[in-house]
């Protein structure tokens, strides 16, 4: 491949997923943000690993400082769309040896890039996964069809004040300097139409089949009373992901990387060490 | 924060009687017999308050600790969710009081935004109660982290009745769609008079130019040669044409207009269809054999007498069946073949208009009964077309509560059908 054509399309898909890379270590971890946000929810995860790895933050197109023009809703209506994205950031930075840590929906999205391209990855951290949100025969995905109306309601409702313009910093924060002003309530905006989009997609997805074919070691974090993956989820998913382990945490709720931050971080070190890097 | 809650203490110290601040600690003060602790006193104290302000002003108020349990909620926000306080208290998470679809909203948007800023502002969710019923409510919260003890932090959030401000939001929300409606049908409208004036203009100043060239023709025509009478003759035929071709142009809008403006109605009345239908491709089948396009009329009965009488509108019926087989005799090639079917049972009738064309593409089937619609296919004798056609047939058919449909594909002809349901 012709150099400079291969450095403009990294360029274009650093761009386009406003990839951020801390530090220059041969290990890597790449850390995929789920629905509603952006890269910043980890913000009180990712520091703790930066020692000893090299740091890969990125938001998935249509979330916060992403390319919006290039959200194509043919790619994007499935989960693949993603996980390719996140092969394409991968091969363009060349990171190899990486342990992806995906939340919610990424949980999957990066399960499908290790199966698409596994020699790009050592493991897999699944934060709340849940391979079908929506139940279905026998199968307690926790949410029905009609669960997803009433959220595409709650979306509508809450972004009838939305306004391209108003998109980047609404109010400042003074009192939490550690908030730069440009995040305050913008992280979690997004254009109506692709958060609806990605809503949909995300909460009729099924990767139930998918789950038998990862075959990096992984880890799943189950969180206690979680509404969106509960821990009948992560069973299933504990049961069905070969050579995973299953923890289940104390904190509450589906966003443990910011609820609880010490909790999530000592469960993945301790599964790092224990099934990634010790020696045999 | 602090200047308001002090405020906020003495304000309400001086204002609340005695009595009534008394009945409002009475929960507080004994869920914290246990300890002895004056910190947690002061904070259910500040509770009480808050539970008695904000039930004043009809607000809904809760607190809940790290781990989202509802540590208090005033009996505002128990009278909306239809909870007990022992329900509620000190059993369930705050955003279970919340429509399921608005929980995934709180742990997909508003605990990351608490989480990341420490506050949220105008969030709007649906208050689901005890008996399902719901309530639309803002909700503003804040969280109050406590570094050193994570199990110290708690939330404070306060709901207000959305009910007017939803009901109105919804009022614009419908009204968006309908201006949204209203600019496409007029955005529509301005492409149909753009196109009525190029037709106006178009087929009316050609053949008025050629009419022109004829009668000065026939002005500068010299009387004594010898072949003047042959010369007038072929001058006053091509005249006749344009005059003919003038007429249908203008009769096609006039009937267009009349249609759109309901000036003409179906007026439904026993008619032969059989004597119709053969009356009709009588009439093009000299226009039919001057292309050697062989035009057949094929009627198959089932059941029904044999001159099909039946109960519709005589002028609308004949002039769509009229369109479609001069339009296929219009755009069939020629040494082909257009067949006219009609199909008649107890119930509907059916005409089919089928000719061996070159067919109708994706593209033009999606615009085929549109109103001046340029497709791609010409007229294979050099005819002249107005684009009305097929729009005056769908409208005409439509008022016969009748429907007309094409099917094609591609290099195997068309298929104009019309089908129409027996009469009421």
């Amino acid at each position: 491949m012709n150099g400079s054509f291969a450095a403009s399309m990294t360029n274009k898909v650093l761009a386009r997923n406003n990839v951020v890379v801390k530090g220059d270590s041969d290990r890597a971890m790449l850390f995929a943000h789920g629905y509603g946000c952006d890269q910043t929810m980890w913000r009180f995860v990712a520091p703790a690993f930066e020692d000893t790895h090299k740091i890969i933050l990125f938001d998935h197109v249509g979330a916060g400082k992403s390319d919006l023009a290039a959200y194509d809703k043919n790619k994007y209506s499935s989960l693949e769309g993603y996980a390719d994205d996140i092969l394409e950031i991968c091969a363009s930075i060349s990171a190899r040896n990486v342990v992806i840590v995906g939340h919610s929906v990424s949980a999957m999205i990066a399960a499908l890039a290790t199966i698409k391209e596994p020699s790009f990855f050592s493991a897999l951290v699944m934060v709340c996964p849940s391979p079908r949100y929506v139940n279905d025969g026998n199968y307690v995905g926790g949410l029905s069809a009609s669960d997803i109306d009433d959220l595409l309601n709650a979306l509508e409702s809450n972004y009838l004040g939305w306004a391209s313009q108003m998109a980047p910093a609404i109010m400042g924060n003074p009192e939490r300097h550690e908030l730069g002003a440009e995040l305050t309530n913008s992280f979690c905006r997004t254009d109506p139409e692709i958060a609806k989009h990605f809503a949909r997609v995300t909460f009729t997805s099924d990767n139930r089949a998918d789950l038998p074919r990862i075959t990096v070691p992984s880890l799943i974090l189950q969180c206690s009373s979680d509404v969106i993956a509960p821990l009948s989820v992560g069973e299933y998913v504990h049961r069905n992901t070969p050579n995973s382990s299953l923890v289940v945490m104390k904190a509450v709720g589906h966003c443990p990387h910011l609820s609880a931050p010490d909790e999530t971080i000592a469960a993945i070190r301790q599964f790092l060490n224990d099934k990634v890097y010790s020696s045999p | 924060m602090k200047l308001l809650l002090q405020y906020g203490s003495s304000l309400m110290i001086k204002c609340i009687p005695r009595h009534d601040f008394a009945r409002c600690m009475i929960p507080f003060i004994s869920s914290v017999t246990q300890t002895s602790n004056a910190d947690v006193f002061d904070q259910q104290s500040e509770e009480a308050l808050y539970n008695q302000l904000y039930d004043e002003l009809r607000i809904g108020y809760f607190s809940a600790g790290s781990d989202d349990v509802v540590l208090n909620a005033n009996s505002t926000l128990l009278r909306w969710t239809g909870f007990s306080h022992e329900e509620l208290v000190g059993k369930m998470h705050w955003w279970e009081m919340f429509s399921i679809g608005g929980r995934i909203y709180c742990e997909t948007h508003v605990v990351p935004l608490l989480q990341m800023q420490h506050f949220v502002k105008e969030i709007a969710l649906e208050l689901a109660g005890k008996n399902k019923e719901k309530t639309p409510v803002l909700l503003q919260a804040s969280l109050t982290k406590n570094v050193e003890e994570e199990s110290k932090s708690f939330l404070r959030g306060v709901l207000i009745d959305a009910s007017d401000r939803r009901a109105y939001e919804r009022e614009v929300f419908l009204a968006k769609a309908r201006a949204e409606e209203l600019a496409a049908r007029l955005g529509e409208s301005e492409r149909q008079l753009r196109e009525l004036m190029d037709t106006v203009l178009h087929d009316l100043r050609n053949p008025l130019h050629s009419l022109l060239l004829s009668l000065e023709i026939l002005q500068a025509a010299e009387y004594h040669d010898n072949n003047a009478a042959q010369k007038r003759q072929t001058v006053m035929n091509i005249a006749y044409k344009t005059v003919e071709q003038m007429k249908e142009t203008l009769e096609n809008l006039q009937s267009m207009n009349a249609l759109e403006q309901g000036m003409v109605r179906v007026v439904a009345e026993p008619c032969s269809l059989r004597e119709l239908m053969e009356s009709v491709v009588a009439k093009y089948t000299s226009y039919a054999a001057a292309k050697n396009i062989e035009l057949r009329l094929d009627i198959r009965t089932d059941n029904v007498q044999r001159d099909i009488t039946w109960q519709t509108d005589r002028n609308f019926f004949r002039q769509s069946i009229e369109n479609l087989v001069s339009n296929a005799v219009k755009y069939s090639p020629h040494e082909k073949q257009v067949v006219v079917r009609l199909k008649a049972s107890a119930e509907a009738v059916r005409v089919e208009v089928q000719d061996e064309g070159p067919g109708i593409s994706e593209e033009d089937m999606k615009k085929l009964f549109g109103k001046f619609v340029r497709l791609s296919a010409r007229p294979t004798g050099g005819e002249h077309s107005t684009g009305l056609g097929l729009s005056i047939v769908k409208k005409m058919v439509e008022a016969m509560n009748g429907r007309v449909w094409c099917e094609s594909e591609v290099g195997k002809g068309a298929t104009f059908i019309v089908e129409l349901p027996k009469a009421e």
